[in-house]
Order: structure tokens, then sequence, then C-alpha cells
């Protein structure tokens, strides 16, 4: 099993190198997403420092949305995903693995850029630790659950919006501990229960998301 | 007769043609009590006054909501994972009913809202999860619509259905969480809609009203959704051979239909 | 107006005091979605039906 899913994760991580471009779209997305707030309502640094947390989380949940996508298209369209699906492979493993490569090129960047996005907010350094922290866990929250819609709506004509639709009310849990802890920290109090919540989240998700997306595919598949 | 021998579609169409109309009279009767309790009759108390009679339709048409897609779920799962037919027929008939209720909630909250508060919404806990659950009809019903393939339809759609429900509590829970932490920073307290006890009997009237408004409903769509997929079936054939064959000798000797 | 009734004229029931516009305005809009969905399910049906009583005869005809 450990065998399949690290093959499967480095394939993945192979193929998205070979095109550098298709993986670090949803990453441009973010900033250009981000950056659009403050022209759009006003540069005044008291009001920016207090939407920032909810901000930097949403455009961090959107750009993983739209990039989740194209995650089972490509093995979809070369038949790949039905040799993969329906010759006895473990379908929890080859989901999991896709998640992860998808948060390894998707999630990381986030967690990494998104802190510095914060500073141009003028969120304080402990809240910038806290907003690393809690992409760090809810990215793969957001990825697993996506991981989810994209099966289910593969091969439709609208998959992108259906994708969102279905994905968002789902990644609601996630956006409002996330945000929430770093506006706690911003405004000097403690974030622990958010914290917490958002590891139990990510324990759970881990463990349902994978047997879910895999029923999905095979139900996309038959 | 045993409960499970209704899974036969044929025997559904049979049992809901003669249940229709008892649900249908149950609907108006229940209906037009609880309206004219409410409205007539019983005196409005406690600050949100004669606004309050609102919450005689909100209150029943959220409680709906939530029943429906509960429904919904369980039906969609019994037809997918025991392979029963007519169930993820029923989860696709109750899928409508349920959006249309929870677009009735939270119409006659934007109302309320805006008969106490002035404003046309609040983000509450109670109207924001009701316009999450709005999504996640819309994800089943976007979902189940959009695949030609009924048998992948239903299965997408129970699956999408199953793992709604079980977020549920969770997202329940956060949004509770994330209005309680930002109540405390508003200088007004929002009070959620609440009922008086005054108007309780109203209320449970209308709510009555409303189930079996919803059963009604629900079974018209699905007997359409039975006679749409057992189409080439000899039970089909013979119901609707025999109706439209007097109708056409009706025709031919010329009598009036 | 009869005493068991809570208003005093009809003027009194449609303000709804002060709050008529909201009021009647939920009641009408529910009024209205549930027309549109039983008018909307009952045309699902006919539909379902007219198609079945084609099928149906197209097969004894044949």
């Amino acid at each position: 099993m450990r065998q399949l899913f690290f093959a499967l994760y480095a394939r993945d991580l192979r193929l998205a190198w070979r095109r550098p471009v298709d993986a670090l779209l949803p990453f441009g997305f973010f900033v250009v997403a981000a950056a659009m707030f403050p022209l759009g309502i006003g540069p005044e640094p008291q009001m920016l420092r207090q939407i920032a947390p909810g901000l930097i989380w949403v455009c961090a949940l959107l750009a993983t949305l739209l990039s989740l996508n194209a995650l089972y298209t490509g093995d979809y369209a070369d038949g790949t995903l039905e040799q993969l699906v329906l010759t006895g492979q473990d379908g929890a493993v080859v989901a999991a693995a896709r998640a992860a490569a998808h948060w390894t090129l998707t999630g990381v960047p986030l967690v990494l850029v998104a802190p510095m996005f914060g500073l141009l907010f003028d969120l304080s350094g402990d809240a910038l630790g806290t907003l690393a922290f809690t992409l760090l866990l809810g990215t793969p929250v957001l990825s697993l659950l996506g991981s989810i819609g994209a099966a289910l709506t593969l091969g439709l004509r609208s998959a992108g919006v259906l994708l969102i639709l279905i994905v968002l009310p789902l990644a609601v849990p996630a956006l409002i501990f996330g945000s929430t802890a770093v506006a706690a920290v911003d405004g000097g109090q403690s974030a622990q229960a958010q914290c917490s919540l958002l590891g139990a989240l990510l324990l759970l998700t881990t463990v349902l998301a994978p047997p879910a997306t895999a029923a999905a595919l095979r139900i996309a598949l038959d | 007769m045993r409960f499970t021998s209704y899974a036969v579609p044929s025997r559904f169409f049979r049992a809901s043609t003669s249940l229709l109309p008892w649900l249908w009279a149950t609907a108006a009767m229940a209906g037009a009590a609880g309206l004219s309790l409410g409205l007539l009759h019983t005196a409005s108390d406690a600050p949100p006054g004669d606004a309050g009679r609102i919450l005689i339709i909100q209150v029943p048409a959220a409680w709906m909501s939530m029943v429906v897609y509960a429904a919904m779920a369980a039906w969609a799962a019994i037809g997918w994972l025991g392979h029963v037919r007519l169930a993820s027929m029923a989860a696709r008939a109750l899928a409508p009913t349920g959006f249309v209720c929870t677009v009735l909630a939270l119409v006659t909250g934007a109302f309320w809202t805006r008969s106490t508060w002035g404003t046309w919404w609040m983000w509450d806990a109670r109207l924001t999860s009701e316009l999450i659950l709005l999504l996640l009809y819309g994800g089943y019903l976007g979902l189940a619509e959009a695949i030609e393939d009924p048998r992948r339809a239903d299965r997408a759609g129970a699956l999408v259905a199953i793992v709604g429900a079980v977020s549920v509590p969770v997202i329940c829970f956060s949004v509770r969480w994330w209005d309680a932490l930002h109540q405390g920073a508003t200088v007004t307290s929002r009070q959620p809609p609440e009922l008086t006890d005054g108007m309780l009997p109203a209320t449970g009237l209308v709510a009555l009203a409303f189930l079996a408004w919803a059963f009604a409903i629900v079974f018209v769509r699905l007997r359409a959704i039975v006679l749409e997929r057992e189409r080439d079936t000899a039970w089909v054939r013979a119901l609707e051979g025999a109706v439209s064959a007097k109708a056409r000798v009706r025709g031919i000797r010329g009598a009036p239909a | 107006m009869a005493t068991w009734l809570h208003w005093e004229s009809v003027d009194a029931l449609v303000a709804m005091g002060g709050h008529g516009i909201h009021v009647w305005g939920a009641y009408g809009a529910t009024a209205a979605a549930l027309t549109i969905e039983g008018w909307l399910a009952h045309r699902r049906a006919r539909r379902a039906r007219r198609a079945a009583a084609s099928a149906a005869l197209a097969r004894t005809d044949a």
C-alpha cells in the first residue's frame, strides 16, 4: 500500500515538474486576488488589517478550488485512471496520493507565501505565524475535500462550477477556524481552540475523504 | 402487507393514488386552521409584535428544509447501498421540495429581519446555516441534473448527499462558533428569531400543513419520475395503454372526452 | 368585527401594527413559491403520463 502511494505521489510530482506553469497558476491567482482587495476597498491600514485574516484565507480557498479541476481529468482522458481504479488497486490509496500531490503543489506554496501577504496587510508577527500554521493544517483539508468533488464531477460539462458549488459548503469549517484563529492572535488572544479544532478536522478528513473519493471515482468510471 | 413491498414502483404508484387526496386535504385543513389561528385570532405579544406572525411560516419552513435534507440523504443512501431503485427516485423527488423550503425559510427570514431590525439580512447563525443548506441542495441538484445517465446521477447524488449530511454537524458547529465570536464585537446583541408561546399552536398546525404538502408534492414528483423511468415496463404499458385506448375509442365515437 | 377576532377592523388586519408590508410580503412569497412548485410538479407528472401513454400506444399499434 505504501509503495503504491509513494509511486503515484512521485509520478504526480514528476508530471507537474514538466509543466511548471500549470502548477504555479493557482499560486498566481492567489497573489492577484489578494492584491485586488485593497484596490477595490481602499488602502486604509486599520481596515485592511482587520479583514486580512479572512481575506487571505478566502483567497487561499479559492485558489485551491480553482486548481482542483484538473486533478483527475488528465488521467481520465488517457485511460490511466480507469486502469488504476478498476484493476483492483486500492482506490483510497490512489485518492490519498493524488490529494497529497495536489497539496504539495498548491497548498505548500500558499503556506509559504501567505504570511508574506499578511505583512502587506500589517498583521502582527504572531498572527503571521498563526496564519502559516492554520494554512498548513487547513490546505490539506481543502485538497482532500476537493478531491471528492473532482472525482464526482469527472467528465461533466460544467464540472468547474459544480465542483466549487459542492466543495464550498464543506470547506466552511476550515475557513472559519483558520481565519478566526489568525484574527484572535492578531488581537492578542489565544487561538488554541481553533488550532485543535483544525487538527481534528484534518484527522477526520484524512480518514474519511480518500474512501469517499474512491467511491466517487468508481461511480464516475462505471 | 409488508412495508418493503412498497419498494416496488408499481405498488407505490397505486398506493400513492389513494393517498394523495388525503394528503391534500390534511394540508388544506391544517393550513387553514393554522393560518386563521395565527393571523386572525391570537394576540401577538413580545417585542416582535405583529411581525412575529412571520415566524409562523419561517420556523416550519426551516424545519422542513432540514427534515427533507435528512430524508433525501437517507433515501439516497438506501437506494445506492441497498440497491433499491425507488429509494433513489425518492431522493431525487425530495430535492426540489427541500430547495423550495430552504428558499422560503431564507425569504421569510429576510422579511422578518427587515421588519424587526431594519436590514434585509442578518448574518446570524441560523440564517447563515440556512444559506449553507441552500448551497448543499444546490450542489446535489446541480450534480444530479448534470449527469445524463440516471444510474450514475443517482449514485453521485447519493454520495454528495451523504457527505453533506455527515458534514452538517461540523458546519453548524463552526457557524455557531463564528456567530458567537463576532457577536461580542457588535454593540447591539442580535437575538435570533424566537417563537412566542402564543404562536406555538398556530406554528404547529402550519408545520403539519407543510409536512402534508411536502409529502403530496414529493409523491406527485415521484410518480412522474417512476413513469419516466419505468416507461417500458409491463405495468406502465397496461396502465397507460388502458387509459389511452379508452380515450381513443371515445374520440372515434365522437363523444365528449 | 366579531369579538373573538383579534383585529378591530380589516384595515388593522392589513396594517399589522405597522408591519403590514413585511408580514403580507412573507405570506405572499410563500403562496407564490408553493403555487409555482405545485404547478411545476404537476406539469412534470402530466408530461410523464403523456409520454408513457404514447409509448404504450405505439407498442400496441406495432
